[in-house]
């Protein structure tokens, strides 16, 4: 089976003067090429904590994170990822073409090539009439627009997004579902956080819950459906994950 | 280069977009047009205080303009969180620093270049004749300064906070261009201290070389000014370092 993404017994600690807090622990996590991921845990869990680990924002205090094979502190991994950020802050001097373009640039595209991708980009999120407004004038869901049109730029083959969907309206939030849905058909391995369980259910082959920066529990949805019965919701079985305990 | 030119270029984009610059040439433009007309009681070679008082204002102005810009720039890309979709691409952060460091240095080189393109015209109208040598001679030494103290500004922003670091570089400019060359005789007291803040600190005062144009006195000879620059791609070359190593561990 080959793997996009593998985080073996990953931990962080994060250490301050006084304290030292082991955000992360033992984390051990396997994610095939071509699946949906959906990574579920109450705020301050250790989600972004994991997701920025695979970046390398945050230095590892033991474990190993590969993808596609190769080291995550290998840069050049990266072109083949994609991210979207928890919280989408652009510099807001830029319109979003120029940031797309700049971003593009990274990738090495020419600026024929770029151009064509950030149309077809823009258009996909919806913000094509914005293309060349200064984003400073842009609200939150504006924003997350931009976010998820970068985070595609590079059309890499394993996206990790952190909280795709917060801050948009219910509209803005099917369409990102349909874009997931799109990226999924295309082979594309998605990593994602979200405190949205239904968005979760709808577009995900698997879930991890992790609690306290554990991974208390990884099934497939569908399966989670079947042991439980169809009244079982996926925000009844977190909740009986990560309060009561597991019910089995 | 490409990944260090587009992350420069964004740097540039931002300070011509927020305009702060049109008004210090504003500024500039106002003063020298009203020194350049100024004939107080008809005293001889006016022209001085005029070459003195507006090359005062060139360096203070990019000084002014290049510190808080180069203060701000690691710690907003980090405060702001862009940094995370930046270092997300295949960048090293190595990159971001050095597009950062020539961001900073360009807009400072472009903001005085412009400054003393409008000081030069104005005193070459007023004097009627210059040694352009000389004229080059403090364009470049003001170069080479901006290098200096944007490399210094960047290395105490990963360091301090924005408001310490502009606290801290405007102290240690202000000082060492007055102070530098008598550093150790202030220290008297406490020679050890004395010595090793003067090999320790940049001497701005290296750089200035106003007062050759405004006395008229002989342009430096090569060597003297190829010493300055070696003195001053050292002193860059390490402070980017420290930038580096500090920035290299940083948690984000």
């Amino acid at each position: 089976m080959k793997y996009a993404l593998e985080l073996n017994d990953l931990s962080v600690t994060y250490k301050g003067s006084n304290f030292l807090k082991k955000a992360i622990a033992h984390l051990t996590l396997k994610i095939v090429s071509g699946e949906v991921f959906g990574f579920l845990g109450p705020n301050g869990a250790g989600k972004t904590t994991t997701i920025k680990s695979i970046f390398n924002f945050l230095p590892v205090a033991a474990g190993q994170i590969s993808i596609f094979g190769q080291d995550s502190s290998d840069y050049s991994v990266r072109s083949r990822m994609g991210y979207m950020p928890e919280i989408a802050n652009y510099y807001w001097y830029l319109t979003p073409r120029e940031l797309l373009r700049m971003y593009a640039g990274f990738f090495g595209f020419r600026k024929k090539t770029a151009d064509k991708k950030i149309d077809n980009l823009l258009s996909l999120v919806g913000m094509e009439a914005e293309a060349n407004v200064l984003m400073k004038n842009f609200s939150k869901g504006m924003m997350q627009k931009i976010s998820l049109a970068q985070s595609l730029i590079n059309d890499p083959d394993l996206l990790i997004f952190d909280e795709p969907t917060s801050g948009l309206d219910p509209l803005a939030r099917s369409s990102v579902r349909e874009i997931i849905k799109g990226l999924k058909a295309k082979g594309k391995t998605i990593f994602f956080s979200s405190h949205e369980l239904s968005e979760v259910e709808l577009v995900c082959d698997r879930i991890g819950i992790i609690n306290k920066g554990v991974l208390v529990k990884t099934d497939k949805v569908e399966d989670i459906f079947k042991q439980k019965g169809d009244d079982m919701s996926l925000e009844r079985y977190f909740i009986d994950i990560i309060i009561k305990g597991d019910l089995c | 280069m490409l990944i260090v030119k587009l992350i420069a270029i964004n740097i540039m984009r931002e300070i011509f977009r927020k305009k702060d610059i049109y008004v210090f040439i504003t500024m500039l433009l106002i003063l020298m047009v009203y020194l350049a007309n100024a004939a107080f009681f008809e005293i001889k070679h006016i022209y001085r205080y005029m070459n003195e008082i507006g090359l005062g204002l060139v360096f203070l102005f990019s000084i002014i303009i290049a510190v808080p810009n180069a203060a701000r720039l690691m710690l907003e890309e980090i405060s702001g969180k862009t940094i995370y979709p930046l270092l997300a691409k295949p960048i090293k952060r190595v990159h971001v620093i050095a597009g950062k460091f020539l961001g900073s240095l360009f807009i400072s080189w472009i903001s005085f270049g412009l400054f003393f393109l409008l000081f030069t015209v104005i005193s070459l109208l007023k004097q009627g004749q210059g040694d352009w040598l000389l004229y080059t001679q403090v364009f470049m030494g003001g170069i080479i300064m901006l290098a200096v103290l944007n490399a210094m500004t960047i290395c105490l922003s990963v360091f301090c906070t924005f408001s310490t670091t502009v606290t801290l570089s405007y102290t240690i400019f202000f000082l060492m261009s007055w102070f530098g060359a008598n550093m150790r005789e202030a220290f008297y007291r406490l020679p050890i201290l004395g010595e090793i803040a003067y090999y320790l600190l940049p001497h701005f005062e290296f750089f200035d070389l106003r007062h050759r144009l405004i006395y008229e006195w002989s342009p430096l000879p090569l060597w003297v000014m190829l010493s300055i620059f070696g003195y001053a791609t050292l002193y860059v070359a390490c402070l980017l370092f420290f930038v580096f190593k500090r920035f290299q561990k940083r948690w984000l």
